[in-house]
């Protein structure tokens, strides 16, 4: 089954860089294709959860990428299941999240395909698995140099409460620009906690 | 061939480990079935058979740490015949992942492999099973071997030709002759053979076959467990594969004291095993009282070596 469905997170300027000039991110999501797994003989799309699933992406994006570039502590942890805490480390890390180049000196832009979204049903028709396909682009500029960050790939989410979380990736991220701190390079990860 | 009643009943009863093999992987890699599904676009049908059943064991949640501690994982074929539910375990794989390392170990078990069964004294492993189902029976080798098993993935033998069929069968590189004509029907010759259902049972139940008999039938059926492995992860799995599969999994597979969040993981700790670096071995067995075989004088320190991280470092 295929249906289109929108989301959107607007994103807010983060306020408090004051080395910094304006900063105003750019950020669209949308779905994509939307297909639905199920395991019983019933289970539908339902919007309100692909408009969670594309919000939670947004979320990722914004807290992974956007704000570290702003300079601010990196907060994701609350984004991922327990389960997959742990395993957010290291090279996965890397992959994850973009920390450790210099902050922006201008707006940060981010720039989103449509999120296809495969939705797994229990039998009682209830979505209780995910995932998202991602293909982000983020730009920007630092003191350095311009910043090009782009980062292809899957996330899967689980369903506990009313939250999606993430329990699981597997991303490839290439940067480049001279304001990547380091050399330009090109990371990866597939975790399965 | 079977052409009498008493060797298909024969057939029935002492053959169903194959099954066990293929559960494993689709718990292991299922991906390349999901692969398969979303390239054709064919949505499972609901068949109302059940392939499988999936256990959550009692100290599944004792892991100290999701996603770095060493997980258990015990792999069972039972003997059950259509409409039995009391069933002895007669293939009995102990799958060891370190997620860290991402190596592994199977260690395949013999189902006359003496043990003490807790509450049930000194018998065959594959008695407790019968005596108290996945959880005495995960509790039985995890007491022998020293760990604690997180999941119970049993099968029957109904289950192991449906679930081979819709793998859409497995390519098995035959590394040795592999023929019994009489009892299990295997023919196989050295080479690659694309099997399906029917032909990997045979391959996998095969003992009259081997001068090690039912040894040689378990290493076999973990050999099995990493062909198919290694075929499914060709298919580059990944996330949403995954999902496709489980879905699969769900119309084929009781879960029992877990949820879809616990098989996506079960599924995707599987796919994420290179099968070159998976160790496939029986455990040293030698003879026994009453046909039950004793645990050789190495086999305690096999376990001490498994049991640590789920690696062999010593064997």
């Amino acid at each position: 089954m295929l249906i289109a469905a929108c989301g959107s997170d607007g994103e807010k300027a983060a306020t408090d860089n004051q080395d910094q000039t304006p900063q105003v991110e750019k950020v669209q999501f949308a779905a994509g294709d939307v297909k639905v797994v199920r395991t019983g003989n019933t289970g539908e799309a339902n919007l309100s959860d692909v408009d969670a699933l594309v919000s939670a992406t947004a979320k990722y994006v914004r807290q992974a990428s956007v704000i570290p570039m702003h300079g601010e502590p990196l907060k994701i942890s609350d984004l991922l299941t327990s389960a997959a805490r742990p395993n957010a480390v290291g090279e996965a890390s890397d992959a994850l999240t973009d920390v450790g180049d210099s902050p922006a000196t201008d707006s940060v832009e981010v720039i989103s395909a449509p999120l296809p979204i495969t939705i797994l049903t229990d039998n009682t028709g209830i979505a209780a698995l995910a995932t998202v396909s991602i293909d982000v682009t983020i730009s920007t500029k630092t003191k350095t140099g311009a910043v090009k960050i782009h980062r292809v790939g899957e996330l899967a989410f689980v369903h506990e409460g009313s939250n999606w979380l993430i329990d699981g990736w597997r991303l490839t991220v290439n940067r480049d620009g001279k304001g990547i701190a380091s050399a330009p390079r090109t990371s990866s990860s597939t975790k399965a906690p | 061939m079977l052409s009498t009643g008493t060797n298909f009943r024969r057939f029935m009863k002492r053959t169903v480990s194959a099954v066990s093999i293929v559960l494993l992987a689709v718990a292991m890699g299922t991906a390349g079935l999901a692969a398969w599904w979303l390239k054709t676009g064919r949505m499972p049908i609901a068949s109302g058979a059940t392939y499988m059943t999936v256990t959550k064991t009692a100290s599944a949640d004792s892991t100290p740490v999701p996603g770095i501690a060493p997980i258990f994982v015990l792999v069972v074929g039972s003997d059950a015949r259509s409409g039995e539910t009391v069933a002895r375990g007669d293939a009995i794989h102990l799958v060891g992942v370190n997620p860290q390392s991402g190596q592994a170990t199977m260690l395949d078990i013999p189902r006359d492999t003496g043990a003490q069964i807790p509450g049930h004294g000194t018998d065959k492993i594959n008695a407790a099973m019968s005596s108290g189902g996945a959880q005495l029976l995960a509790d039985t080798v995890g007491n022998l071997v020293g760990i604690k098993v997180s999941f119970v993935i049993t099968t029957d033998f109904d289950g192991f030709i449906g679930m081979v069929n819709e793998l859409g069968g497995v390519d098995v590189n035959v590394i040795s002759r592999n023929v019994d004509r009489e009892y299990s029907g295997a023919n196989f010759e050295v080479g690659t053979t694309h099997m399906n259902g029917t032909q990997a049972l045979a391959f996998s139940r095969n003992r009259h076959g081997f001068p090690s008999g039912d040894l040689k039938r378990s290493e076999n059926q973990g050999y099995f467990i990493l062909q198919t492995l290694s075929q499914l992860r060709t298919n580059n799995p990944g996330p949403t594969a995954t999902l496709g599969l489980l879905g699969n999994l769900g119309r084929h597979a009781r879960l029992v004291n877990m949820g879809w969040a616990d098989a996506y993981r079960l599924g995707r700790l599987g796919l994420s095993l290179d099968p070159q670096n998976v160790r496939n071995l029986v455990i040293p067995v030698g003879s026994g009282v009453g046909s039950r075989l004793a645990l050789l004088g190495n086999a305690r320190d096999l376990f001490n070596d498994f049991a640590d991280d789920g690696v062999l470092q010593r064997h």
